[in-house]
């Protein structure tokens, strides 16, 4: 239950960008979360509006865009998605927000190299829609 | 009108987590911050731990939890310097509260630097997890009573773990821990992954613990000395 501490983190360069750019309301905040950010969706949007009270950003929809986990191996120079059904991997299936993941796992499923994580880890505010 | 932002959410704290890092680096300090549910046995290890150095080592520790004084009452009673953070319900600690913490530690500045300092997290093994606190290494503990599943479903602080340590072994014959599957999942989730199955209660595995800290101190003190420093 950390989402108050993003909810707010959030808040404050989304406040920050919109004095520098000398707006006075917020209308859509943008935000890039990694797979493995430890971020439960839910839990941010209630947060959102709690942290939001009474300030420019009252209003303003958080919208969330999930980035995919993938790691890439170095000795057989695959991009393997990870913790993905293989089918939902393949786009043969459409994934599902809490959807059942399989097990992690950070090793080379061809050759049991240690994968480099190169994208799932962010918490990015992306963009801001602002007047 | 649309502003790209492309700013890290936990910026701020990761700022503060650097300068921390680079101060600790300067000190040649090794910096451990010790995540594990309520109940693992985290500060029972550190209890351990430190009657066994017997002050070969000076260390310090910061302690984490959301109320009362317990934690850090039974650190000093080893004559070990502790200093307790309240979070009041908070699930975590972030890098200013160890930056103040740090301040308090160093305000009496007779007294010799620490050359090792932990942090014993929240009990949670969740959102600490996300927080870096400018430590060398973050480290987890599972205790065998928690079950073998815990990895998997826990995956990213043993994904960012330095070190494992499953404690409380001495209990293996009495629960259904899968010792192999848990190892097995570790390291999947990350790959040579140093790990230590310990009991704090018999001794079992605590001289390859303490040994290792030693040594993860002694090379950190040494990058300061390498540079001429002394």
């Amino acid at each position: 239950m950390h989402e108050g501490a993003i909810a707010e983190g959030i808040l404050s360069i989304a406040l920050d960008y919109l004095k520098r750019n000398s707006g006075s309301v917020i209308g859509e905040v943008g935000l890039k979360l990694g797979e493995l950010s430890g971020v439960e969706e839910y839990a941010l949007q209630t947060a959102w509006t709690v942290v939001t009270r009474g300030t420019a950003a009252e209003n303003a929809a958080l919208v969330i865009n999930r980035v995919p986990l993938v790691g890439r191996c170095h000795r057989c120079e695959r991009e393997i998605p990870i913790g993905k059904d293989l089918r939902e991997a393949a786009g043969l299936m459409e994934p599902e927000y809490g959807s059942r993941l399989m097990p992690y796992s950070f090793l080379c499923p061809v050759c049991d190299t240690p994968l480099e994580v190169i994208s799932g880890r962010e918490m990015q505010v992306d963009y801001l829609d602002i007047d | 009108m649309r502003i790209e932002v492309k700013s890290d959410i936990l910026g701020e704290n990761n700022r503060t987590a650097a300068q921390l890092a680079k101060m600790f680096l300067e000190k040649g300090i090794f910096v451990l911050n010790i995540i594990g549910s309520p109940g693992a046995g985290k500060t029972t290890l550190l209890e351990k731990v430190f009657a066994r150095l017997d002050k070969r080592l000076r260390v310090a520790v910061i302690e984490g939890d959301l109320f009362t004084e317990k934690d850090a009452a039974r650190i000093e009673a080893l004559g070990v310097t502790a200093i307790q953070l309240n979070t009041q319900g908070g699930c975590h600690l972030d890098a200013p509260m160890i930056e103040r913490a740090w301040a308090e530690l160093t305000k009496d500045d007779s007294r010799p630097l620490p050359e090792l300092l932990i942090i014993e997290n929240v009990g949670n093994l969740v959102c600490p997890a996300e927080f870096n606190l400018g430590e060398d290494m973050k480290l987890v503990i599972l205790s065998v009573a928690e079950g073998a599943d815990k990895p998997l479903k826990y995956p990213l602080i043993f994904k960012e773990a330095g070190a494992v340590v499953f404690s409380k072994t001495d209990l293996l014959p009495y629960v259904d821990f899968d010792y192999d599957g848990a190892v097995s999942d570790v390291n999947m989730l990350h790959p040579g992954v140093q790990l230590f199955p310990l009991s704090a209660k018999t001794g079992e595995g605590m001289d390859e613990f303490c040994c290792w800290l030693m040594n993860r101190a002694a090379e950190k003190k040494g990058t300061v000395v390498g540079k001429g420093d002394e």
